[in-house]
């Protein structure tokens, strides 16, 4: 098992009456990256500034890169926050530089990172332009890299794909799979379920200050699936064994399984039914948007604010 | 502390602004501006010097070969008759004409007739030559004591210095005072800029991200440090320009060698007025951190400078005891101290214990600003754009960390 890089116990925050953060514990391994979720207002936020040591909790244990947070830890960390924000009258190439070196990194060192990274997101010729003359996207990139070119062991990145179209966002998740490659621990909060589906392998889910789900990705969408499969195929699909129910859709069948079927059983039945061509059969896993949903679907609909100090 | 980050912080905000159009038309426009607005008066002075005087000798006793000398040029012309001076004077051939009375032996009369008093140096030259008119068959020795009859020699008030000439002596008295007016100069032109410089951390919302590469007191302290330092590069253009201007007067008087420079006041000024800027630059820098917009942080700041220029307020009783206890205390106070210890030190010699006592408790209270406006910033920073209340202002001063607002 890999080392961990954050290790959070019981931690509780509060501003004022309002709990913010409740009881929450969850480890970050290196070399995964992590999905931070829930809805605007839950103690995303407030989390991470705890373990950045922006704020103090008010309880619990927070361990990063293998102890307390020291000045020595800034180096070794990496963040992109929600709040986008770039020196306007600066030059991009100077940005750089500023930034590489406030990580530690030597100015041979940083021009070196900074040459790279920039060609890497495209930005190799928008170097002297100032940070205003930027597209969204373009700064986006231009704040990615400033959070990343240090290599840090612990990035902590907050909607990372926002704003960005198609070709950036493959950009910077190759960039972030890169990271993961290195060993790094990542901490991506985001909305985007989908990306989450697809890069990370545990997540936390957090409702109201408190941690809703914890776990392997594929462990919290099975424990969220129905026994269900859909198929296509071409034939009279007539009664399956342990098939409760048949509904049509998109051209082929959702079929509803019995308590106790497995959907091996019923993929066998099919294919050995006279007259059935079985072109496609998928389990049905629940997405992580539905699981969103059932978990915090209330919040994410009203749109409550998070509670930030 | 990581002094290495507070130095990048202070020269990347250095090299931004060093750059910028404000500040090179302030750094150098505005300066030959000045030195073009003294010299027009100092140019026309040197033509009316050269101007042509009449002189008409009633009495007698001015010798017809009397030599004019002076520090300045006169073109001496000399009438039979005031009729004939008046004439030359409508014509324009002189600007006046002075008249030695008959009796001027008796009575020492003389009489300037003309539509403007003569430059006064050169009714200096006149006297000189009537003196020397007075007894022509003098020695050279003797002429030279009738022409000048006594040259000074000043002890100056510190160092025991000798000063030998009235620059010397004006260079050692107004040198404390012209140094505390630049800093109160520098103060009010420069303390609104401070403010909205830190306010684009908050603005352009990239503090959360610096946030987590340094303290908030290696990036205030830096941002002070750096604008400091462009306000120290713009005083210190300023200071050499006056030099050079200084100099040239010098040479210009023809005394020779190299006047004696006060450099204990110099010594002085920078213990003083380097932190002084450094403690108004973080009162302002903490007004920027609380103060709702940039328009509302130039307001207080306005204030601000108020303040620091309000010791001018306290000169006259300064000026009348400048070693009183009420003078030293008033001195010693940080938000004044700049001004009124230099103040101080133009008028008396002050004891170094008392200067010394000044620049400790600047700054000690530079390096409490700064970790209040620090503590400020890092609460203002994770409140996304609003403005800290009252409450939260006394629970970010309070507390290492906090978030609460």
């Amino acid at each position: 098992m890999a080392a961990i890089a954050v290790d959070v116990e019981h931690l509780v925050k509060s501003f004022g009456t309002v709990r913010a953060v409740q009881e929450v514990s969850f480890a970050v391994l290196h070399g995964e990256i992590f999905g931070l979720l829930g809805s605007n207002g839950a103690g995303k936020t407030t989390t991470i500034r705890m373990i950045l040591d922006l704020i103090r909790p008010d309880s619990g244990r927070i361990a990063v890169l293998g102890g307390a947070f020291t000045e020595a830890t800034k180096e070794r960390i990496g963040y992109l926050p929600e709040e986008r924000g770039l020196y306007r009258d600066m030059k991009l190439w100077d940005l750089m530089l500023f930034m590489g070196q406030l990580k530690g990194l030597s100015l041979a060192a940083v021009k070196e990172r900074a040459e790279r990274y920039l060609k890497q997101v495209d930005l190799w010729d928008a170097r002297e332009l100032k940070a205003e003359a930027l597209s969204r996207g373009m700064g986006q990139k231009a704040q990615f890299v400033a959070a990343a070119m240090h290599e840090p062991d612990l990035v902590i990145i907050d909607e990372p794909f926002s704003g960005l179209d198609p070709v950036n966002t493959q950009v910077i998740r190759e960039l972030i799979y890169t990271m993961r490659a290195r060993g790094a621990a990542i901490i991506m909060s985001t909305h985007q379920m989908h990306q989450v589906e697809e890069m990370c392998q545990r997540i936390l889910l957090i409702d109201r200050g408190q941690a809703m789900l914890y776990g392997e990705l594929d462990e919290v969408r099975d424990r969220f699936s129905t026994n269900t499969v859909e198929v296509q195929l071409s034939g009279d699909i007539g009664a399956v064994p342990g098939v409760v129910s048949a509904e049509r859709q998109n051209g082929g069948y959702r079929l509803a399984l019995g308590d106790g079927t497995a959907p091996e059983d019923v993929l066998r039945a099919l294919v050995n039914t006279p007259g059935v061509q079985v072109h496609r059969f998928e389990r049905l896993r629940t997405s992580l948007d539905d699981i969103f949903v059932q978990v915090v679907g209330h919040r994410v609909e009203t749109g409550e604010e998070e509670v930030r100090p | 502390m990581n002094f290495r980050k507070l130095w990048l912080v202070a020269r990347t905000t250095y090299l931004g602004q060093v750059r910028s159009t404000t500040f090179l038309v302030m750094t150098f426009v505005l300066p030959l501006i000045v030195v073009v607005v003294a010299a027009v008066p100092i140019l026309l002075d040197e033509r009316d010097s050269a101007a042509t005087y009449g002189l008409v000798d009633l009495s007698g006793a001015l010798d017809p070969s009397t030599p004019v000398s002076g520090e300045e040029e006169i073109s001496l012309q000399r009438y039979d008759t005031e009729a004939d001076a008046e004439q030359a004077r409508v014509a324009g051939t002189v600007e006046g004409y002075l008249v030695v009375a008959a009796d001027y032996l008796a009575e020492g009369t003389l009489a300037y007739h003309g539509a403007e008093a003569p430059d006064p140096s050169a009714m200096e030259g006149l006297e000189r030559a009537l003196r020397y008119g007075l007894a022509p068959e003098a020695p050279p020795w003797l002429h030279e004591r009738l022409a000048e009859p006594a040259i000074w020699q000043y002890e100056a008030l510190a160092k025991g210095a000798r000063l030998d000439d009235g620059f010397e002596v004006t260079l050692w008295a107004m040198a404390p005072i012209a140094l505390s007016v630049l800093f109160a100069l520098m103060l009010t032109t420069t303390l609104n800029g401070i403010a909205p410089a830190i306010m684009r951390e908050r603005e352009e919302r990239s503090m959360e991200m610096v946030l987590t590469s340094l303290r908030p007191v290696e990036l205030v302290g830096g941002k002070l440090l750096g604008l400091s330092l462009l306000t120290i590069t713009q005083a210190g253009i300023w200071l050499l320009a006056a030099a050079v201007a200084l100099a040239l007067v010098w040479i210009n008087q023809g005394t020779g060698g190299w006047p004696d420079v006060p450099w204990h006041v110099l010594g002085w000024a920078v213990m003083l007025c380097v932190p002084g800027y450094l403690l108004y630059g973080s009162l302002a820098a903490g007004l920027g951190v609380i103060s709702g917009g940039r328009e509302q942080a130039r307001q207080i700041t306005g204030l601000l400078a108020i303040l620091a220029v309000s010791p001018i307020w306290m000169l006259t009783s300064v000026m009348k005891a400048p070693l009183s206890p009420a003078s030293t205390i008033l001195s010693v106070i940080p938000t004044f101290a700049p001004v009124l210890a230099l103040f101080r030190m133009s008028m008396a010699e002050v004891p170094p214990w008392q200067l010394w006592l000044a620049a400790v408790l600047l700054w000690v209270s530079v390096a409490l600003a700064i970790a209040a406006v620090a503590r400020l910033f890092r609460a203002s920073a994770l409140l996304y754009g609003q403005i800290l209340s009252p409450r939260g202002i006394l629970s970010a001063l309070g507390t290492r960390k906090e978030g609460a607002a």
